[in-house]
């Protein structure tokens, strides 16, 4: 697992999307998003149909649960909340993994790995974010003109 | 929040969670190939990941290009010194190959009929980094089928697990989900080959009387009715042998690098696991 760690430090864009989209387009945009992200992933690998769209379905939670606790639309909220979101993802996986009899230890040098992803998919969250809604605004202005 | 929205909000989470929950317990332990819908979508989704891959790809070429550049001459040395050494290695197994041709032959052995290969390109890796597999630009219009093995020029490197018409999805042997029926080709011990988390695998089921040491070749036994008798898989690197279990842990080290498939060759034969074993009569 130690030379392989670096595979496992992840720079979500799915949860950073989703949450995006919790903001603009509400819990039922961002739900089908996350879960058509999860079962696009699940259609790739050769894990079990599922494992991924229901990961995904749960982080999507997260994200809802903690926008009570946390302001997705400030920069930190966004750091805070997306880095939280990667990192309980993360050792989600690890337990669903567990239940299905997969050789995973939760090593030192993985925890690091999973903090590594969650702090610089946090980092880069307010980015994307912007980004978004910069195209947002665009399109619907374009959308206007058309109109 | 609006009381009406709150229950709204509570019947999306409820539905997804079910939605993600069916899924799963449809198919966890269930290995089955892709439904129509998917295949559309996989149709529609591996171009994109192809053309990522060349991007890549070529960025990484224009990279090495400049990097070649540098320590040309001490690598034309040391390849010219490669090639005399292969040379005589390949007078070596030419030799070797015609002693067993006669050896064959005396034995009234019956040539085993070879079956014919494609050459597929793998366009994607697993994107999840928790499982082992590839994508291949071929599928049934090239006349791919579920549970063909698949080789490059060392060893084997997987089988097939989903098929669309023109891409494949192949299940490496280092994944954990993975099991081949392989034996020490010198002691003909047998064994199951499993992925492990770190690009080895594990050889199940060797007993502790069995005789294994470091540097035996693996191969692929038969037994499975997917992998021909006799190809290379790998070879052991480490072997722990403790007092209260059953069985060694033999550790083995794959022929092919699995880091560096770019094209491999499927062997084009039927299914064995969809019909019953013919008995012999």
């Amino acid at each position: 697992m130690n030379d392989l760690a670096p595979l496992f430090f992840d720079i979500d864009l799915v949860i950073v999307i989703t949450a995006s989209l919790l903001v603009r387009s509400g819990s039922a945009g961002a739900a089908i998003f996350a879960i058509g992200q999860g079962m696009l992933i699940d259609l790739l690998s050769a894990g079990f149909l599922g494992l991924f769209a229901l990961l995904y379905v749960i982080s999507y939670l997260c994200l809802e649960l903690g926008a009570r606790f946390f302001d997705l639309r400030s920069v930190q909220g966004q750091f805070l909340l997306v880095g939280l979101v990667v990192l309980i993802r993360e050792l989600v996986l690890v337990g669903l993994l567990d239940v299905f009899a997969f050789e995973v230890a939760l090593s030192p040098s993985l925890s690091f790995w999973f903090c590594a992803s969650a702090f610089f998919t946090g980092l880069i969250a307010p980015s994307i974010f912007s980004i978004l809604r910069r195209v947002e605004t665009r399109t619907s202005g374009e959308g206007k003109e058309a109109a | 929040m609006n009381p009406l929205k709150r229950i709204r909000t509570y019947w999306v989470w409820v539905i997804f969670v079910f939605v993600a929950l069916v899924l799963i317990s449809f198919n966890a332990g269930k290995r089955r190939s892709w439904t129509p819908v998917e295949q559309v979508v996989i149709e529609i989704t591996a171009p994109m990941q192809r053309f990522m891959r060349k991007s890549a790809e070529t960025v990484e070429r224009v990279w090495l290009k400049y990097f070649s550049f540098v320590d040309l001459r001490e690598e034309n040395l040391r390849l010219k010194k490669d090639a005399d050494d292969l040379r005589m290695q390949n007078h070596f197994y030419r030799e070797l190959v015609s002693t067993h041709a006669r050896l064959r032959e005396l034995l009234q052995f019956k040539e085993s009929i070879r079956s014919p290969m494609a050459a597929a390109q793998a366009i994607g890796r697993d994107p999840t980094g928790w499982f082992e597999s590839i994508l291949i630009d071929k599928g049934t219009n090239a006349g791919l089928r579920l549970n063909m093995p698949v080789m490059d020029a060392r060893g084997v490197v997987g089988r097939l697990v989903a098929v669309s018409p023109n891409y494949a999805k192949v299940l490496l042997i280092i994944d954990q989900n993975s099991a081949v029926d392989c034996l020490i080709q010198r002691t003909r011990e047998k064994g199951i080959l499993k992925g492990l988390p770190s690009q080895l695998c594990r050889l199940h089921y060797v007993s502790r009387a069995a005789d294994v040491a470091v540097g035996d070749k693996i191969v692929t036994s038969g037994l499975d009715r997917i992998f021909p008798k006799g190809l290379p898989v790998g070879e052991v690197v480490e072997i722990a042998d403790t007092p209260w279990e059953f069985f060694k842990d033999v550790r083995v080290k794959p022929s092919a690098d699995f880091s560096k498939l770019e094209e491999v060759l499927v062997l084009l034969k039927e299914d064995p696991l969809s019909s019953p074993p013919q008995r012999s009569k």
